[in-house]
């Protein structure tokens, strides 16, 4: 009796042990199930039912190759089973991928053992089938995530690097560029010296010549007058008016050249002072004419003085002499803000000239007037253009045949004095 | 037109000019406004200093006279300017007033000028009424009107060189 107690009380264990085994398999998430010795399914838990869509009484009992229309019949798993196991008694971490046909492409990784029991017992085995297969994919997604992550970063630095060469490149050719223009600089400065001491020898040596041709003419006037007729002293006159006249040419130039190309020395200036001395200087040789200046308020400005004189003589010259013929000459100068300039004018009541001539007014060596007594150089007012230009201003005339003539010509009201 | 070489101490106006046709007009020049000084004509600068110093590189001046000394700039061998900075640059020599007469109407040489002490800037005008004037005037402010402060006495070489 006592026996009998013992073994059903054995047996109880047993099943307990069973059932405690079977709950602990159930509860597992990965798939797993128990082939025999033959690999017929003895059981299989919850996990391995749900991932592979399979239920117990398709299962137990059948051949694992067999499963879902031969599912299972992977031949790495055959050679696992059939050739690895028996001769180990288990193998870990074997990975195995497949396609389901109704389920999907798994990746697998696969644990075996066999499960020891007495000799006599058919032999069992446990299979543990972990799909990694979302891991895999997580993964794969993350190693090309990185892959993509790093294509883009060897892009952006192939992208960078480029860049950087071509700002390089850019910044080489920068240096050319600049290196030229300091060569061409150096080439007008070279230039501008050659000029410079070219303007030297003109003003010193051409006039020489000039002396001695009118001076001796002179002399000789002075020192034979008496036995010197019409005829001759005429000759005379020419030769030295001629000479007089490139003598003035050749001053005109110069200050052509020297207004081109020297700099500004700016300073503040008082406009009307500059244009009153102008004109007591013009009314001391102008003696015996009648002409009414009339100076309008000019205020003052930040100019190179010696430059806005020859300006206004310029004009003032012209004024004067283009009234020649008035028997009462009228010159205005004036002056009004504009903006950011302040125009000054000067206006004649003279000969005037055509307006379809307007351009050529200001080009060195153009001559709008045939008469003699109105010929010039040439050259006044295209110094006065270069001079106005240089100081940032333009300069225009207005006018009318026989109706008198305006000069107008603009100067920016705040320079640069201080810089 | 003959100039006389005369004694050092009887010359006026020392004529320190290279082209021989500026020379003679401005002699003319002188004579039309009856300025009967006595003239010395330097043709370029080394003459001049010489003819003040004795040589070129002498500190010691050599004569009392002249009353003014015309000074063209552009000179063979020693230039104007230099002459001119010598002479200001010597105790004695410059109490002699230097008027420089030139064809140069540079802003920088008449600057320079002045600051080397110049007494007179004049540019040679072409036309030769307006030279005989400016020598006009040139004759009657330095040699007329124009007082000087004595010389100290000064040991004159009688075997010296112009």
């Amino acid at each position: 009796m006592k026996n009998v107690t013992d073994l059903k009380q054995k047996e109880r264990t047993v099943e307990e042990a069973l059932e405690y085994a079977k709950s602990i398999v159930d509860t597992l998430r990965e798939p797993l199930i128990v082939l025999d010795a033959n690999l017929k399914v003895v059981s299989a838990n919850r996990t391995f039912y749900q991932t592979f869509k399979t239920k117990p009484e398709e299962t137990e009992g059948q051949l694992i190759y067999s499963l879902g229309n031969q599912q299972w019949n992977i031949p790495k798993l055959r050679e696992l089973l059939e050739e690895i196991l028996p001769r180990n008694t288990s193998f870990d971490n074997f990975e195995v991928e497949h396609d389901f046909p109704h389920i999907d492409k798994r990746t697998m990784i696969l644990n075996a053992r066999r499960i020891p029991g007495p000799p006599a017992k058919p032999r069992i085995m446990l299979l543990a089938i972990e799909d990694i297969t979302k891991r895999r994919k997580a993964e794969e997604e993350l190693k090309e995530h990185r892959n993509h992550l790093e294509k883009l970063v060897e892009n952006r630095t192939a992208k960078l690097y480029k860049e950087l060469t071509e700002r390089k490149k850019s910044e080489d050719k920068l240096k050319e560029a600049f290196q030229e223009i300091k060569k061409r600089e150096k080439e007008l400065e070279m230039t501008n010296e050659h000029l410079d001491s070219f303007a030297y020898s003109v003003s010193h040596d051409l006039r020489a010549p000039l002396r001695a041709i009118n001076g001796f003419s002179q002399v000789l006037l002075n020192t034979y007058g008496d036995k010197v007729d019409e005829e001759m002293r005429h000759y005379l006159d020419r030769i030295s008016e001629g000479a007089k006249k490139m003598g003035q040419l050749i001053d005109d130039l110069l200050s052509f050249s020297r207004s081109t190309r020297g700099e500004i020395k700016y300073e503040q200036i008082d406009v009307e002072n500059i244009v009153n001395d102008l004109i007591k200087a013009h009314l001391d040789i102008e003696l015996d004419r009648d002409i009414e200046f009339v100076v309008n308020p000019l205020g003052k400005i930040e100019a190179d003085k010696e430059m806005l004189k020859v300006v206004f003589a310029n004009l003032l010259q012209n004024a004067i002499k283009f009234t020649t013929n008035r028997e009462k000459a009228h010159i205005e100068i004036g002056s009004e803000q504009k903006g950011d300039h302040i125009q000054f004018y000067v206006k004649d009541n003279g000969i005037g000239f055509d307006m379809k001539y307007k351009d050529k007014l200001f080009k060195a060596f153009q001559q709008l007037h045939t008469d003699e007594k109105f010929t010039g150089s040439g050259i006044g007012l295209a110094t006065v253009e270069s001079i106005v230009s240089k100081h940032g201003g333009n300069i225009w005339a207005e006018g009318e045949v026989d109706k008198g003539a305006t000069f107008y010509f603009t100067l920016p009201s705040k320079t640069h004095v201080g810089d | 037109m003959k100039v006389v070489i005369m004694n050092k101490n009887e010359v006026e106006i020392l004529l320190v000019e290279d082209n021989p046709s500026d020379e003679e007009l401005a002699i003319i020049a002188l004579k039309n406004n009856n300025i009967t000084n006595k003239i010395q004509v330097a043709r370029d600068g080394a003459e001049a200093l010489e003819y003040i110093f004795g040589s070129v590189d002498s500190e010691t001046l050599i004569c009392v006279g002249p009353m003014v000394v015309l000074l063209d700039l552009k000179l063979p061998k020693i230039d104007g300017l230099e002459v001119l900075k010598k002479m200001k640059a010597h105790p004695e020599a410059k109490k002699i007033p230097v008027v420089v007469l030139t064809s140069s109407s540079e802003e920088r040489d008449m600057v320079e000028s002045y600051l080397l002490g110049v007494n007179s800037y004049i540019r040679k005008p072409v036309d030769f009424n307006q030279f005989t004037e400016a020598v006009q005037q040139i004759g009657l402010y330095w040699l007329l009107l124009n007082k000087q402060p004595p010389h100290k006495q000064i040991l004159v070489k009688s075997n010296s060189k112009i």
